[in-house]
Formats: C-alpha cells, structure tokens, sequence
C-alpha cells in the first residue's frame, strides 16, 4: 500500500516538471512572437517579407535582440539557481562570486579609454574581466574546496572592482565618458546585433552545459558538505563546474548586455513553488524561466510610453524590489 | 583480508593527532559500537572509515584493498555514512530526500525500479513511509533522523556508518533503530556505529572498540569490553553493569572516578 503511494508520488512530481517546462516553452514562443512584432515601430503580418523595407528591421534588429533577450535570461536564471545550490543559500545571485562586476570593470575599462567605438574591443574587455576574476578566485580560494572560504573571497573580489568602476567614473576624462560608462552600466539589449548573438551563443552554451553537469552534486549538497561527499560528490571539481560555468554565463552577459540583476536571484524562488526545490529539478526551468522573463521584461522597456526606452537592468531591479517585498511579507508570516 | 580495516590510522588536525595509530578490524554482519568520551576521535575516525578524511599515516582498506584507491563513486555504493549533523537545506519532500541516497547508484536517465523499491523498503524500514509526503522542514527531530537513516539506507551500503544515530529519538524509536541496525547486520552488511549511552551499546553491539583521546584504549566482543575496567579507563567514571529480568544487560554510571 505505502509502496504505491510513494511511486505514485515520484511520477506525479515528474510529470509535473514535464509540465512546467512545456508549458515555458509555450510560453517563451508565444512572448517571442510578440517580441518581434512590439516595439516603437509595430511591425504588423504585411511587414513580414524581404521585399518590405521593414524587413530589415526584423532581421537586422528584433530578431537578434530577441534572441540576445531569451539567451541572456537563460543564462542568468540557470547560473542563479545553480549558485542558489551550490551556496544552499536562497539569496544567492550570480554576482556573488565577483565575476560580473569583473566582467563590468573589464568593460568600464575599455570605455575609459575611449575603445567603445570598436564592437569587438568592449565585450573582449569584458569576457577579459571575467576571466581575471575567475582566476583570481582560484588563488584566494585555493584548493580548499571550502564554500566559506570561496564566497568571502568573491564578496572581496565584487568589492573590489566595484570601487574601480566608480573610480573610473570619477576620473572620467570627459563627462560624456563618464555618463557612457554609467548608461552601460545600467544593462540592456538596445540595439544588439547578431554579433552580440554570434559572441554570446557559444560561450553561454559551454558555460550551461558544466553547470547542467553539477545537477546531481548539487542535490547531494542538500544534505550538507560531509554527507555528499559520502555520496561521492567530489567538492573540488563541482566548484569548478560551478565557477566556470557561471562565468561563461554571466561573462558573456555582460560582455553583451551590461550588468542585468535579479533575474538569477528571482527565477529560481519563482519556480520553486511549482516544482519543488530539489536542486536538480529548478535548473531547466529556471532557464526557460529566466529566458521568458527577460523577454518579456525587454518588450515592455521596449513598448514603454516613456521618451527614451527604459534601460532593461533598470526594469528588472524596479521588479526585483517589490518581488522581494511580497517574499519578506510571505516569510514574516509563516515565521510568527 | 575480507571487511573493512583501519591499520595505523594517524588524523592530525593543525598537528595535533586527533585519531593516533588506531587498528581496528571490522566485520561483516556484525554491529561495532565506537564508545568513548567527547573529543576521542570517534567521528574523526568513522569519517576516515568512509573515505572522506584521508589518513594522514597508515590506510583504511576494504577487503584488502586501500580504500584511497576506491572511484568515489564505488566507494559510495559500498559505504553510507550517516553524519552527526542532520543537515537539510531546501524544503523537500520526505520521499525526495530518502530518495537522495541512490544517487551514487542512479543512472543518468532518473529512478529505476530498483531504485524504487529500495527506497519504499527504507522508508518502511526507518519508519517514515506514512509522511512520505510531508516536508522534511516540518518534521519533528526524531522524525528528522529517521528519514535521514532513511536516506542512508536506500543507498543500500555494504557498509553502514552511523554517527550518534539515537540523539533526538524518543524510547520507542531508539528501540526502533537499534533493531534496526541490528537487521541490518543480519542480512550481512557491516554496521559500525558512535554511540554514547553504554546501554544501547550494551544492546546492539557484537563488537566495541573504546577509544580516548584519539588512542584505542581496547577492543574486542561485547561481553568483554563491557565491564568496570575498561569503562573505567576510558570514561573515568565508575559504572554499574546489571542485567534486567528480561535479559538485556544495561550500564549505569556511579561516579567520576579519580585515578
């Protein structure tokens, strides 16, 4: 009796994983779709075909932001919810080991010294920052394997090029580079090319599939650092599938978009209610979850009545403030 | 040489020798209680035993061969620890943490029916099947523990490593999981236990190996190492040792005893 009830209970989970990502999918189609027809020029059904002089516009400007928007989401929601894992904290978010405000510096950097003019030169710059902090992690970390040790030297790491972003603000040589830098600071996918597309795609599929590989690790982590060792879980090399998958990720990102918070940190408490908060079971749908939120969140920046187009990282932290108020509430209620 | 076996098994921490030159033999099929008073080195020791803490002289070998040598993932199957810690960090399910123990056995494509089988027999054996739903935040501690015993089963070892296993249980349960312990033995794993209260020691154990301060102080059957010499040593306190009507033998300390 108990028997079947227990089976029962694990193919009905299952299949609601399977659901829930379907019904994401749907969803991530349907907000595509209308990704490329919204924005300030609405580009109706007549619009699509190379011989209209709108195609262009499509091709050359919606499609690939379209695809920038769900790619970067992706990224970010996975590398939250494989942080989330990893630090077996809830408030984790992809910035906490440094690497996009790395990322962020290499980039500043670059616009400091005038080098933005280049397409290639900023998002090298940022992957560069990225890659830099990556490393220096791995040196103030050591071979420990210890998660204290790792998230204190990422929080010194953000720290750090935090304060050398500003720096380079200040000693802006001119105020145009200064309002440049912050402007990108802010994140967004105004005007993103299929370049963007080309330098992201590749980075944020190798940096997705090592953390996809961190699945089972970080479900034995559930049970504490001792008993998932016991289970075979080799601390070391998950710290370094999570390091450099969240760096490619959130590398790539930045390199792209600029800095865009809170999707990782509010994706993965999104799904959670849905699916349950196995490690494991979030990752997928806090990918597609992240891509569906950032694709929409950039259409309505886009479709926004406001003079110029509200800044994508600027949307998602005025979203990531009332959503953490409502889980606050939530949390002080269950706690009295 | 068959079952698992410590040979001169030396664990410094920051130099200082918390486990110091200990050579134990541990059988299968029979339960062995680690005894001995806070800070001798039995967790240190037990780690060592499932591989997660490397000597830093000597080897622990299993049927021979050096448990080092063993792929993490083999040496899971074989070995299930049970930390003194019952850790649980997200809000899942009972049967979704039970089923966390066939990780080290699970294919890539998810639970088999082997998998599951094993899973509803631990469950049913650690006494959790009929909250097999609930969240494993909302149990209580004693029910906590059962469900990580659970866990620990459901990877059916060969070798079943168990810290202090009794420590927020009720009577009923602590009754519960010596026989289970017990039973595991019978079906012919190695069972090697921490526990403190020298009654249930005296209950469950075949084998007792006593430690202090890092050393073995002497080990050997039960009904050897259960007297007021050896307790004595190890604990520095003087204990009485009866035997109720019903047969079970159970131990009382008296005192601290000044050498």
């Amino acid at each position: 009796m108990s028997q079947t009830l227990v089976v029962g209970l694990s193919t009905v989970s299952r299949s609601t994983q399977v659901r829930l990502n379907a019904a994401l999918m749907a969803a991530l189609v349907i907000a595509a779709a209308f990704s490329l027809i919204a924005g300030k020029v609405w580009l109706p059904a007549e619009a699509w075909s190379m011989a209209d002089p709108r195609w262009l516009i499509i091709a050359e400007l919606r499609i690939p932001r379209t695809v920038l928007a769900m790619l970067i989401g992706a990224a970010l929601g996975l590398s939250g919810a494989v942080m989330q894992g990893y630090l077996r904290n809830p408030l984790a978010d992809p910035g906490l080991f440094g690497i996009s405000s790395g990322a962020a510096l290499g980039a500043v950097i670059s616009l400091y010294f005038g080098f933005a003019a280049s397409m290639l030169l900023l998002p090298a710059f940022a992957l560069a920052g990225a890659a830099i902090t990556m490393l220096a992690l791995a040196l103030l970390a050591g071979r420990s394997g210890s998660l204290v040790l790792f998230a204190l030297a990422g929080i010194i790491l953000a720290s750090v090029a935090g304060s050398l972003t500003t720096l380079a603000i200040s000693l802006a040589p001119t105020p145009f580079v200064a309002s440049q830098i912050v402007t990108w600071l802010l994140g967004a996918l105004t005007d993103r090319s299929w370049d963007d597309v080309r330098l992201a795609l590749p980075l944020v599929l190798a940096g997705a599939l090592l953390l996809a590989g961190t699945a089972r690790s970080l479900d034995a982590l559930t049970l504490g650092e001792q008993a998932a060792r016991s289970m075979g879980v080799d601390l070391r090399r998950l710290q370094w599938l999570v390091v450099l998958g969240v760096g490619l990720c959130v590398g790539a990102s930045v390199a792209t978009s600029g800095i865009i918070g809170f999707v990782g940190l509010m994706v993965p408490h999104m799904v959670r209610p849905l699916v349950g908060s196995r490690p494991s079971a979030i990752l997928l749908p806090s990918a597609l979850g992240g891509a569906l939120l950032l694709l929409v969140a950039d259409t309505l920046v886009r479709i926004a009545p406001t003079v110029s187009e509200l800044r994508l990282g600027i949307a998602m932290s005025l979203l990531g403030g009332p959503f953490f108020l409502v889980m606050l509430v939530r949390m002080r209620r269950s706690l009295v | 040489m068959k079952g698992l076996c410590a040979q001169g098994v030396q664990i410094c921490f920051h130099g200082r020798a918390v486990v110091d030159d200990v050579s134990a033999q541990f059988r299968r099929g029979r339960v062995t209680a680690l005894l001995g008073p806070n800070g001798a080195g039995k967790s240190t020791l037990l780690a060592s035993l499932a591989g997660l803490r490397r000597p830093d002289r000597g080897a622990v070998l299993i049927d021979g061969a050096d448990l080092a040598s063993l792929h993490p993932r083999e040496r899971a199957q074989r070995i299930g620890l049970l930390p003194q810690l019952g850790e649980v960090h997200w809000d899942i399910d009972v049967r979704t943490l039970v089923s966390l123990g066939r990780l080290p056995h699970r294919g890539r494509w998810g639970e088999q029916s082997r998998d599951i089988s094993a899973i509803a027999n631990a469950m049913a054996a650690a006494d959790v099947s009929q909250f097999a739903s609930r969240s494993a935040k909302q149990l209580s501690g004693g029910e906590r523990s059962r469900a990580l015993l659970a866990r620990v089963l459901a990877g059916e070892p060969e070798w079943l490593l168990v810290d202090e296993p009794l420590a927020s249980l009720d009577l009923a349960h602590q009754l519960d999981v010596l026989a289970l312990l017990r039973t595991v033995a019978a079906k012919g794993a190695g069972v090697v236990v921490v526990l403190h209260d020298l009654s249930h020691a005296a209950r469950v154990a075949d084998d007792v190996v006593l430690l202090k301060a890092g050393k073995i102080v002497a080990q050997g059957e039960r009904e050897l190492m259960l007297k007021a010499e050896p307790l004595r040593t190890t604990f520095e306190v003087d204990v009485h040792i009866g035997r109720a009507v019903e047969g079970e033998s159970f131990v009382i300390p008296l005192r601290r005893w000044q050498p």
